[in-house]
């Protein structure tokens, strides 16, 4: 019955239905079209090389690159020296060449297009002192159907923190009293808002999921539903995580406030928009937090179950797996015990 | 005149700080675009995108996206307070019904002006100083940019009779202007899905002439190398402006009279 009733209270709320649609169009048909153009994303590895060269030596790797070259990435972060890099096709044709000095430039990065298979020569040259040179190669990955598999799982987190805005509501209009007189206990209460909570927000996004499952173009059945589960228990948490800070916080203009910074930093700081390497490569404290962060596991587990797999860092999908149920379990039991405690004795502001 | 006027602009000033914690948290997201998104980006970037830093790049198109946030907020008060029937408190107020819509526009612009300062402020910081003559262009293009989204804003607020339409049509203007625009990439790259048909040449066209790319590639080709300032941004802003300036005034005189 709770759950019921939330699922039916948030679709009252039109205007946030049609916002969040819209939104979501206009990030996938423009934002994601638009910026999968501006940037290439080197995560997908094809061939890599490392050598210590002397002064004046040269070597030359040889990367068989079997399938299209996107991306080399050069790495001189451990040269103190000068030198340069020349980059000829499998035909013998320097298609690119690049000059480094030094710690300062730690990194040559050469992009590709359309480019042939075959044996790629990638040429070093030390100028004056003994350094270690390294390469690596990347194939072409597909930023729209990585952006999309993140949009909906963002989408799904904003709906799902709904609730907490509605317990606000509700202690405006003095509709806790009439909760509270209700035949059922206080934790099958707070269950039923927080699994309410969390299936109403699933609801709302399954179409939402349908696009991008159709935008996204593949589906491995059997990963794609423990995926789904997984965003079913992450929905859950979610909510639970609201009911939680609404109750704590218990002042409307402060959970916004809250809400707001607390959604900026954690849809920003996951894996959501942009891939975990990337965001190491960014600042390590970012990618430290990214790493423990509900939304990346959710993100990550629901790409690998539409089986966009070139992108992902995902080794093991069984830990982001482990890490949102551990989420679920911790909101939904804090939620219980802290709503439990909080619901009566007024204080709301 | 400009008495009433500014007695206007005083009381949606005082509306527009009631909302002091959501103006932190909306002002909390720009930084994090900024310091956490756009850094990201930067190490994403290809070298086909013709930007070398994602940070720089977007700085300005981030003061911009805050000034079209803050100045479009008045149309909500303003649609609240249609389908409130304030408007009988405000016809009953002691000046016209020009001075009441012009006071609603200019409020809205300023609005947009005091939130935007911030943002503009760590632009500046990061991406170094403009001239002083080139500071007041600045200052005057975004002055005119935020009358226009304010005049925008008003024209959809009184001409949607519910909350729904109006939210409807504010978030298809919104994200049709905030995402098709050179807010987040450079023109050239919807220019070149245009060429290849894989973007539809109206949204091309909506992007070039779009106040939201003009200001944020007029502010970046006076602080970045290698963006060129074309006089044509200041034409479209202007043009823009006084259109939509114009629109709210007579949309909001015309529903005002109607309603009272």
């Amino acid at each position: 019955m709770v759950v019921e009733r939330d699922v039916r209270l948030f679709f009252q709320y039109k205007f946030l239905i049609i916002m969040r649609a819209i939104w979501f169009v206009s990030q996938i048909a423009l934002f994601g079209l638009i910026a999968s153009r501006m940037v290439n994303v080197s995560v997908h590895p094809l061939a890599a090389g490392s050598i210590k060269l002397e002064p004046y030596q040269t070597y030359t790797f040889q990367a068989n690159i079997t399938s299209d070259l996107n991306l080399l990435s050069i790495d001189t972060s451990s040269a103190q020296g000068y030198g340069n890099v020349y980059i000829y096709s499998p035909n013998g044709t320097l298609v690119q060449n690049g000059h480094f000095s030094g710690p300062n430039n730690s990194s040559l990065r050469f992009d590709f297009n359309n480019t042939e298979s075959g044996a790629w020569s990638v040429e070093f040259v030390a100028v004056d002192v003994a350094d270690s040179y390294s390469f690596k190669a990347y194939g072409p990955t597909d930023y729209f159907r990585y952006y999309v598999g993140g949009l909906s799982v963002m989408t799904l987190y904003s709906a799902a923190i709904f609730i907490g805005f509605d317990i606000y509501e509700e202690a405006e209009h003095g509709v806790f009293e009439y909760l509270l007189s209700l035949p059922v206990s206080r934790r099958q209460l707070v269950l039923g808002r927080s699994i309410g909570g969390g299936l109403r927000a699933f609801i709302y996004v399954g179409p939402l999921i349908g696009v991008s499952l159709y935008v996204i173009g593949s589906l491995n059945p059997l990963a794609f539903l423990v995926s789904l589960l997984a965003l079913f228990l992450f929905s859950f948490g979610v909510s639970g995580m609201s009911i939680t800070i609404a109750v704590i916080i218990k002042s409307s203009d402060r959970f916004d406030i809250f809400m707001g910074v607390l959604d900026a930093l954690l849809v920003r700081l996951s894996t959501a928009m942009y891939p975990l390497a990337v965001v190491q490569a960014t600042n390590p404290v970012y990618a430290g937090i990214t790493s423990f962060n509900p939304l990346t596991y959710a993100s990550d587990l629901f790409r690998w179950g539409t089986g966009i797999t070139s992108i992902i860092t995902l080794d093991n999908p069984f830990l982001p797996l482990v890490g949102i149920i551990a989420f679920f379990a911790f909101f939904t039991f804090v939620g219980v015990v802290l709503y439990d405690r909080r619901i009566e004795g007024g204080g709301w502001q | 005149m400009m008495k009433a006027i500014l007695y206007l602009v005083e009381h949606d000033f005082r509306n527009f700080f009631r909302y002091k914690w959501w103006l932190v948290g909306l002002i909390s997201m720009n930084l994090a675009d900024l310091f956490i998104m756009a850094l990201v980006y930067s190490h994403m970037l290809s070298s086909s995108a013709g930007i070398t830093n994602y940070f720089t790049f977007f700085a300005p198109g981030l003061a911009v996206t805050g000034l079209f946030a803050s100045a479009f907020m008045i149309g909500r008060e303003v649609n609240m307070e249609r389908r409130r029937e304030v408007h009988h408190y405000m016809l009953s107020l002691p000046m016209t019904r020009t001075e009441l819509a012009v006071g609603r526009v200019l409020s809205g612009g300023l609005r947009g002006m005091v939130y935007m300062s911030p943002l503009l402020l760590t632009c500046f910081i990061f991406l170094g100083f403009p001239t002083v003559p080139q500071f007041l262009l600045i200052l005057a293009v975004l002055f005119f940019v935020a009358l226009g989204i304010s005049g925008l804003s008003i024209t959809m607020a009184v001409s949607t009779s519910s909350l729904e339409k109006f939210i409807t049509a504010r978030g298809l203007v919104y994200y049709s202007l905030f995402f098709c625009s050179s807010v987040f990439y450079p023109l050239s790259l919807i220019e070149e899905l245009g060429r290849e048909g894989k973007f539809p040449s109206v949204l091309v066209t909506l992007a070039e002439i779009n106040p939201l790319s003009n200001a944020s590639d007029m502010i970046r080709s006076f602080l970045l190398p290698g963006y060129n300032f074309n006089q044509s941004w200041i034409l479209s802003v202007l043009a823009f402006s006084a259109i939509f300036t114009l629109s709210a005034i007579f949309a909001y005189m015309r529903i005002i009279e109607r309603s009272g």
